[in-house]
């Protein structure tokens, strides 16, 4: 093939996203006067998760108490939420309320935010865009330091695709979550890129074993803006009263076991929903815990005019007459594949957003895995704006580093080699569609009883054949055009993301939140109090553990059950049997 | 079916801009948006939402992509 055309940039720091962590870190960089290039797979203020978050739950100390958060958060995020993250959460998340508000972003719809705000005030801070570019793999000088990245521009609608080399003296990768492109939740841009591209850079990888579990509707189970239009539809900001819950209102395994336990309808084609039905009589879901938040009204920040106040409890559904009726009942997997906001991603051990073992290199955000929730999202309001505080971070520890160290030079060939690597999907004549690869691994990955149910032999089986996809198929890929050769660069690591998730899952011999194995249904304290790691060495996939504090364990005085009252199937039976002392 | 059908555009470009997925495209002869790979729409409505003239139609439902042991 004749050569492809090729444009260079180059800045202090390369920011990769500009969802809340991405247009943070811009603009903390440009305040400290570094030069920002700001690349995005989509265009800036629309692309990512950031256009769907609505509500938050910002710290205020004027009327909270810290304890009670620490106790709360940790018991129901079964106590891996990491407590130093969830500190600067509740010393930050107020600032950024405040910052939000001074832009206007609490006076528009969720969707708009990015347009109307945070494009603005980059464009006015001086960040530079490139966009509608996908980025494929991250550049080292010989010192192994990142110094840029590579990807190309997909729309070749007007004009051939081509390849685009970003030279910066460090990288923030601000890339989100992911999913499996699963029907019923609007993320199908984001198949956990930077998790691919810091992990092929040596960079530690952590929280794959657990799952988000977000519903969706029955009968139009694809049906994604239906379950967010009740937000999207509405200006201002939500804001959530009172702590976070002990047990309640966060996205636990309910459906997965529900289906598991109670099977899977035929003419619906998908499982029972997670919520139970209503019992005759008996006060609305949450009737409680909105009763417990109204001492909160009218105190600290929640005196700001114009909020809309969430007390609590489920989160609003279609009423049941009209869409409820429409689209059925709630059932869950509209995310499979992506693992719990906050948690799943880029290691930064001594939080700085530094990833681990890689010079040059930070995240934030939702590529960020920085365990702030722990083994399940603990209800709503952390995910957006704990993106935002890490995105500010990740830039103060990278302007340091920029400004302490003269910028790095890659070598040609090395900007040669990534550039070819990009393209070989087009230079295969025959081979495998993208499409192809992608609905197979739906299919491979998806079904409840690999992703959610977890046991042994179930796990390995579907490993080998996401091993079989990634060592034979991914090579021998074919993209006729410019979308196609995104779909096969995404599909690469979603498949990647399968064999985290896979051996996570099968190396955690324990159940806990999200992480549910059938073989063993039960938390040990013991052998498991730690986050699985997930690190590339010599080519192969290593798992390792990094233990936690002690003084993170639950309380030695409280019962078993006093800690972990959610009960896993079959968990009482095997405590009963007393394989293992906990 | 997802993104169904583009009738009166005015070729402004937002949904192109605003689709996550790359489904909507520009037809440079006609300077007018298209459905260019209607298999990967997320059903998000972004493109609806961002279109001046409200010319996008879009339906809840979606044909999932059949099986095949290759291809
Ligand atoms: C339906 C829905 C409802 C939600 N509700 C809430 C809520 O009420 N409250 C809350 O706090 N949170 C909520 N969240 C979560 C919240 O939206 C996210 O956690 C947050 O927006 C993540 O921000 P981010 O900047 O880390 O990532 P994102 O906003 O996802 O941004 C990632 C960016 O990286 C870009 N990118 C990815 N890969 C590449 C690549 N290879 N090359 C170039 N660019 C790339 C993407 O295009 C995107 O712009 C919700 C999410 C969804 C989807
Ligand atoms: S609904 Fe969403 S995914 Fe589908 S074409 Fe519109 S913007 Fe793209
Ligand atoms: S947003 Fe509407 S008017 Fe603009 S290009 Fe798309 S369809 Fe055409």
């Amino acid at each position: 093939m004749a050569e492809a055309p090729k444009s260079t940039y180059s800045s202090d720091l390369l920011i990769i996203g500009s969802g809340f962590a991405g247009t943070f870190a811009a603009l903390e960089a440009r305040k400290n006067g570094l030069s920002v290039i700001m690349v995005d797979k989509g265009v800036v203020g629309w692309s990512g998760m950031s256009p769907w978050a609505s509500d938050s739950r910002p710290f205020d100390a004027e009327i909270y108490d810290r304890d009670e958060w620490h106790l709360n958060l940790a018991m129901n995020t079964e106590y891996v939420n990491d407590r130093v993250w969830l500190d600067i959460f509740m010393d930050e998340s107020l600032d950024i309320f405040y910052e939000l508000q001074a832009m206007g972003a609490h006076e528009t719809k969720p969707f708009e935010r990015g347009t109307r705000v945070f494009r603005s005030e980059l464009e006015a801070a001086g960040v530079a865009f490139v966009e509608r570019t996908m980025v494929t793999s991250l550049l080292k000088d010989d010192d192994g330091r990142v110094a840029g990245a590579v990807g190309f521009t997909y729309d070749d609608s007007r004009e051939a695709s081509k390849a685009v080399v970003l030279n910066a003296g460090a990288v923030v990768l601000c890339t989100g979550a992911g999913s499996y492109k699963s029907p019923g939740f609007p993320i199908w841009g984001q198949t956990f890129d930077g998790d691919a591209m810091a992990y092929e850079a040596g960079a530690t990888i952590v929280g794959k074993e657990f799952h988000d579990t977000h519903p969706t509707f029955a009968f139009a189970p694809a049906a994604a803006y239906e379950g967010w239009k009740w937000a999207q539809e509405v200006k201002g900001a939500y804001v959530m009263v009172g702590p976070p819950n002990k047990l309640e209102g966060g996205l636990t395994l309910g459906n997965a076991l529900n289906v598991y336990q109670n099977g899977v309808d035929r003419r619906l084609g998908v499982g029972p929903g997670g919520e139970p039905p209503p019992v005759p009589g008996a006060p609305p879901p949450g009737a409680e815990e909105r009763e417990r938040n109204r001492k909160y009204l009218g105190k600290g920040y929640l005196r700001t005019p114009g909020l809309h106040l969430d007390m609590g409890g489920p989160p609003e559904a279609p009423s049941e007459e009209g869409d409820g009726e429409k689209l059925g009942h709630r059932v869950g997997g509209a995310t499979a594949g992506m693992g719990v906001h906050k948690s799943e991603g880029i290691l930064s051990s001594d939080y700085s957003c530094a990833a681990d073992g890689v010079e040059g290199l930070y995240a934030a955000g939702d590529a960020l895995g920085s365990m702030l929730c722990g083994s399940l999202y603990p209800g709503r309001g952390f995910s957006s704006y704990g993106s935002a505080i890490q995105g500010r971070r990740a830039a103060r520890s990278a302007v340091n580093f920029v400004k302490s160290n003269p910028p790095p030079k890659v070598r040609s060939e090395k900007i040669e080699a990534a550039v070819r690597n990009m393209w070989a999907p087009r230079e295969n004549a025959e081979g495998y569609s993208p499409e192809w690869l992608t609905v197979t691994l739906q299919n491979t990955m998806t079904p409840f009883h690999v992703l959610y149910i977890k046991e042994r032999r179930r796990l390995d089986g579907a490993l080998a054949s996401i091993e079989f996809l990634r060592k034979h198929c991914v090579p021998r890929m074919i993209a006729r055009d410019g979308h196609e050769l995104r779909m096969a660069h995404e599909v690469k690591n979603m498949l990647l993301n399968a064999e985290m998730k896979l051996r996570a899952g099968l190396y955690r011999e324990e159940s806990r939140g999200t992480h549910f194995r059938e073989d063993f249904p039960v938390r040990n304290d013991k052998d498991w109090f730690c986050w699985v790691t997930v690190q590339q060495k010599g080519g192969e996939m290593n798992m390792g553990k990094q233990m936690l504090p002690e003084k993170w364990k639950p309380s030695s005085s409280n019962s078993y059950r006093e800690n972990y009252p959610r009960v896993f199937p079959g968990e009482d039976e095997y405590l009963r049997n007393q394989r293992f002392s906990i | 079916m997802p993104i169904d059908r583009i009738h009166g555009c005015i070729g402004c470009e937002n949904c192109v801009k605003a689709c996550p997925t790359d489904v909507i495209r520009m037809d440079p002869a006609s300077n007018q948006a298209f459905i260019a790979y209607q298999q990967d729409c997320q059903i998000c409505h972004l493109c609806r939402l961002s279109c001046p003239v409200d010319a996008i139609t879009l339906t809840p439902g979606k044909a999932m992509l059949p099986t095949t042991s290759w291809g």
